[in-house]
């Protein structure tokens, strides 16, 4: 794949940037050599992400050290010059740049600990920063891959008030996309996955149907052979032609130029490649990124249950299409929405929808025309935004603490030295040269940090790409990458920061007066205030982050402590798709039937059911209404959204679910007996409020009709935040017209059971894709995901903030130790006690760290309704969290700030008072 | 032939500079040839990291115990190999049989050493 072939060449690249951190005559010797050693290294793991994580986290250290080593070596080789053969080394005949590196390098060798905070500080700040921005980026600002995106526009239909931002039914949309005048083009699509098979190696895979106008009216062009055309737009089956994207094009063909003509298999079907799309195109959707498209017109050889029947394109009540447009120029998206709900208005005069459809509730503006690039993660784009913020907040205060860090630890190392500079002064230094000897400290210790900052961006890019944001986008088929631009931006900025606080004290030192210098060089400092802001600065950002890391590990655990209203743990679930190899309904069900029968044997389980949706995953979700006129005169029959699954009889019993009234369904409940189906609570409360539903009748797409006999209680479907979901369930043997079912088995020991099943299913017919092989209780986690995302963030971050804050606190107390000994030293003379010592030295900061706790809590309790959203089972005003982040970061303070006040209670009045 | 004192004064060799003496001696290679050689040599144990790996050379070289040739292979692009050179082959024996000297020392021990009470 594209962003495969990129990362490997990136790797060495960044290895070519570490060598600039060698010194000149190592580097010029055997730096090309050492790019080609690793760069054949990084190709030997093969692309194997577990050897390349291994040679990374080796190659880290070995740079460090050597860079280490072969610095001082050469310092050691110059030092030995100097001594041995001065002649050479007069002045002038070593740049005076290079003298104060070496300076520079040398003082830091001095103050290690420092150092370490100063670029962990910034290189954390740096690449947390660049990483989160490549995100939002990518997923909410980059512009779609086609020709002029912003007159590419996404239209949606309402499909009642809760989903504003719906699918629209190809017949609607073949109506509004020949009247429409301020559209130059309007294309449908629909994402599904499908079995593709090339040379006999089937995978499943993400596949676009789309109008032939799909390609023209984004105006795409093929790198190789051709698109789509309105052509393909003919006969039903009379286009067996796909496109391919170009990453799998890349990854499944090698890039091969001639792949133009070749057949592939989908769906059991033979379909010729006609042209390869071009590169970095992977649909209009966030949500999915198919790596090929099909003519829609192909719908009924692709298997894909309700989408390949044979009226799915006529039907007006298969909401699922979805549609993009081009405006005409000059036409601005608004007109366009108001135009279509024009139209759409006079197509449903002119057709009234039919009795017993049960009507969609008449609403205002059903059609919405939003620009392209914002509608891509439309279906969460709330939700997402709110997600990302959260990640940006997060990610600016890390790097806002970075700063207010190093700004600290450089004040204190600033006064520190001015007696330092005082001598050097005294001795005839120039200001100038001063300045520049400080300007050199400071940003070598910023560059240096903006490199570390690199690998800790691309680090946290590989971790970022296992999680999911929400609406279920896969961060690693996201197509992000560590964007350049910003990571040179962020770089800059924290730099520029660095430079900015590190050359404040410079710059007063260099001012002050040799004498004076002198003088106080370790006496009094003046500016005690800035510090104490500096510290309750630290203090609240640590105290937001920690609250929020609480806040979304209660979360988490809250989450995984639901009652889900189902048992989980017993239950172990497989999933086989039949009908993409070909199987037709009757001999997917027989297949159903002998793999039930199968599992049962196996030792160890209880109970075997068969159904079109696992808890937790997603379900199709249909527009059903009451049907059979038995509902009160004056009431419009009621149009509910409730997700829709075939199930086995003894379903419920196998998940653990109670029925609440009726019956379950039975054997005899087949395709020769009338359509039943079973409602859940939620659902018989929508349709038919307080009255029994038990026998009334429910109808869907205005030609189905069913009856119901029975209820069951409320469980979770697609995700643990689920409330009050309507769902209906109908016999697998009535209703088998699907793409998939997942066999479900509940058993004492799923562990085991788990390859049990998978051998039972196999030998049933080893030729059916199996996939998802899986504990349902494992699925849970997953379904935590963005708030697992966010503990897992929070959590680093807030450790690593409370990490560097302590360093910078105990660098504060320690400073105020060393500055005041003197008077530390006169007050025990005069027999003050050790804690009257201790508590004077504690107390400037003690209250400095109150009222950065104070601040941060306030800020906190501001910052975590962000967050509120995305918690499950805590408020954001948790006590817990809040008293719990508190007590931990007051707790490390009060840890780090005793070890230097012990010191200073401990100090010898008589050596004090020498010491100046 | 180096004098006697000459190679002494490199002993004892450190394990990787040993295994990377010995890898060159056999027949001349480049960076990347050399780690793969070592780590097939010790059987994948020692696998030596780039940045040593050019250290160590810069030593070696600078010993003078290895030499750089260049080697026109018809394969591959013209680029630096390294051989052992005299006396860091001399170094080598030297160190062979200081180890040789040790490992007998060990097992006469091992082999007159009583055995303990429980």
């Amino acid at each position: 794949m594209g962003a495969q072939s990129g990362r490997s060449a990136r790797f060495p690249l960044l290895y070519r940037l570490a060598l600039r951190a060698f010194p000149r005559a190592f580097r010029e010797r055997f730096g090309e050599e050492m790019l080609q050693t690793y760069s054949e290294r990084w190709q030997e793991t093969g692309g194997q992400h577990g050897a390349r994580a291994r040679l990374l986290l080796r190659a880290i250290p070995d740079l460090v050290a050597s860079v280490a080593t072969e610095h001082l070596e050469s310092l050691r080789a110059t030092r030995a010059g100097h001594s041995t053969d001065a002649s050479h080394h007069v002045e002038g005949s070593m740049s005076s740049l290079q003298q104060d590196v070496r300076f520079a390098l040398r003082s830091f060798a001095s103050r290690p600990g420092f150092v370490m905070t100063v670029i962990a500080a910034l290189a954390l700040g740096i690449g947390a920063n660049a990483a989160v921005f490549s995100i939002l980026d990518a997923v909410l600002l980059d512009p779609l891959p086609v020709n002029d995106p912003g007159q590419v526009v996404a239209v949606y239909e309402a499909q009642n008030e809760a989903t504003p931002h719906g699918g629209m039914s190809f017949a609607n949309y073949r109506k509004l996309a020949e009247r429409s005048r301020t559209l130059t083009g309007l294309a449908a699509f629909s994402v599904s996955d499908i079995a593709v098979d090339v040379a006999d190696h089937p995978e499943q895979l993400s596949a676009g149907l789309v109008t032939g106008n799909y390609f023209p009216v984004l105006g795409l062009r093929a790198v190789r052979g051709r698109l789509f055309t309105t052509a393909d737009d003919g006969a039903p089956g009379a286009s067996p032609h796909v496109v391919l994207s170009y990453a799998y094009w890349t990854s499944a063909f090698a890039a091969d130029p001639k792949v133009v003509g070749r057949v592939i298999r989908i769906a059991g079907n033979p379909f010729s490649v006609i042209g390869v799309a071009p590169r970095g195109f992977s649909g209009t959707e966030l949500q999915s990124a198919p790596a090929l498209w099909i003519p829609i017109t192909m719908h009924r050889s692709l298997s894909l249950g309700l989408l390949s029947s044979p009226q799915a394109l006529e039907t007006p009540f298969l909401s699922i299409f979805s549609v993009v447009g081009r405006l005409r120029d000059g036409a601005t998206a608004a007109q366009a929405a108001a135009e279509l709900n024009a139209l759409r208005g006079a197509i449903e005069q002119a057709n009234p929808p039919s009795t017993g459809s049960g009507d969609r509730a008449p609403l205002a503006k059903p059609v919405s025309v939003l620009p392209a690039t914002e509608g891509a993660a439309l279906r969460d784009r709330e939700n997402l935004l709110r997600y990302v913020r959260m990640l940006l907040g997060t990610v600016l205060l890390t790097l806002l603490l970075a700063c207010l860090n190093v700004a600290n630890l450089m004040l204190v190392r600033g006064r520190e030295r001015l007696a330092e500079l005082g001598v050097r002064l005294a001795l005839g230094a120039t200001r100038r040269r001063i300045m520049r000897q400080l300007f050199v400290e400071t940003a070598l210790l910023a560059v240096t940090g903006a490199a570390a900052g690199l690998l800790v961006g691309a680090v946290t890019m590989r971790l970022f790409s296992s999680f999911s944001l929400p609406g279920g986008i896969r961060l690693s088929q996201a197509g992000f990458e560590l964007d350049g631009r910003v990571l040179a931006f962020t770089a800059g900025l924290a730099i520029i920061t660095a430079i900015g606080v590190g050359l404040a004290p410079a710059m007063t030192a260099a001012r002050t007066d040799p004498a004076v210098a002198l003088r106080t060089g370790s006496g009094r400092g003046t500016k005690r205030r800035s510090h104490g802001l500096l510290v309750s600065g630290q203090i609240a950002i640590s105290l937001v982050l920690l609250v929020g890391a609480s806040l979304f590990l209660r979360s988490v655990r809250a989450g995984l402590r639901t009652d889900v209203g189902f048992d989980a743990s017993p239950l172990t679930a497989i999933s086989m798709e039949p009908r993409k190899v070909g199987y037709n309904k009757i001999r997917a069900l027989q297949l159903y039937r002998d793999a039930a029968t199968r599992a049962r044997q196996i030792p160890g389980v209880t109970s075997v059911s068969v159904a079109t949706h696992v808890p937790l995953a997603r379900a199709p979700m249909l527009p059903f209404s009451v049907a059979g006129g038995k509902q009160g005169e004056n009431a419009p029959p009621p149009r509910v959204t409730a997700g829709f699954a075939s199930v086995t009889p003894g379903h419920f019993a196998t998940l653990g679910v109670r029925m609440q009234q009726g019956r379950d369904f039975a054997g005899t409940d087949n395709s020769t007996a009338g359509r039943v189906v079973i409602l859940n609570e939620s659902a018989a409360r929508a349709f038919f409020g307080d009255a029994s539903p038990l026998g009334q009748r429910l109808g869907l797409f205005g030609d189905i009709e069913y009856t119901v006999i029975g209820v069951v209680h409320d469980t979770k479907y697609q995700s643990v935040r689920d409330d009050g979901v309507p769902f209906v369930f109908a016999p697998l043997e009535q209703e088998p017209d699907v793409g998939g079912v997942s066999i479900l088995v509940r058993s004492g020991t799923p562990d085991a059971v788990l390859p049990a099943l998978r051998t039972a299913l196999h030998e049933t017919d080893a030729s059916v894709p199996l996939r998802d092989a899986r504990l349902v209780a494992r699925q849970m986690d997953a379904a935590l995901m963005p708030q697992r995302f966010g503990a897992m963030l929070l959590s680093v971050f807030g450790l690593v903030a409370l990490a560097i804050t302590a360093i910078g606190i105990y660098g504060t107390v320690a400073y105020t130790v060393t500055q005041r000994t003197r008077e530390i030293g006169i007050r025990s003379a005069l027999g003050a006690p050790r804690t009257h010592i201790m508590r004077l030295v504690l107390r400037s900061t003690g209250v400095a760290v109150l009222n950065g706790a104070l601040l941060g809590g306030l800020l906190a309790l501001a910052a975590t309704r962000t967050a509120a959203h995305f918690l499950y089972g805590v408020e954001p005003t948790d006590m817990v969290a809040f008293v719990a982040s508190a007590t931990v970061l007051l707790c490390t303070t009060l840890l780090v700030a005793l070890q230097p006040a012990r010191r200073a209670a401990r100090i010898d009045p008589a050596v004090a008072m020498r010491a100046e | 032939m180096p004098t006697r004192g000459e190679h002494l004064q490199f002993l004892p060799l450190k394990t990787d500079a040993m295994l990377v003496l010995l890898v060159l001696e056999a027949k001349p290679r480049h960076g990347y040839g050399i780690v793969r050689d070592v780590a097939r040599r010790t059987d994948g144990e020692t696998v030596i990291q780039t940045g040593a790996l050019y250290r160590l050379l810069k030593r070696l070289l600078k010993d003078g115990l290895i030499e750089e040739v260049i080697y026109d292979d018809a394969d591959e692009e013209r680029r630096r190999y390294y051989r052992t050179t005299r006396l860091g082959g001399a170094v080598l024996s030297a160190e062979v049989e200081r180890m040789a000297r040790l490992v007998r020392e060990a097992r006469n021990r091992s082999t007159h050493r009583k055995p303990r009470l429980a």
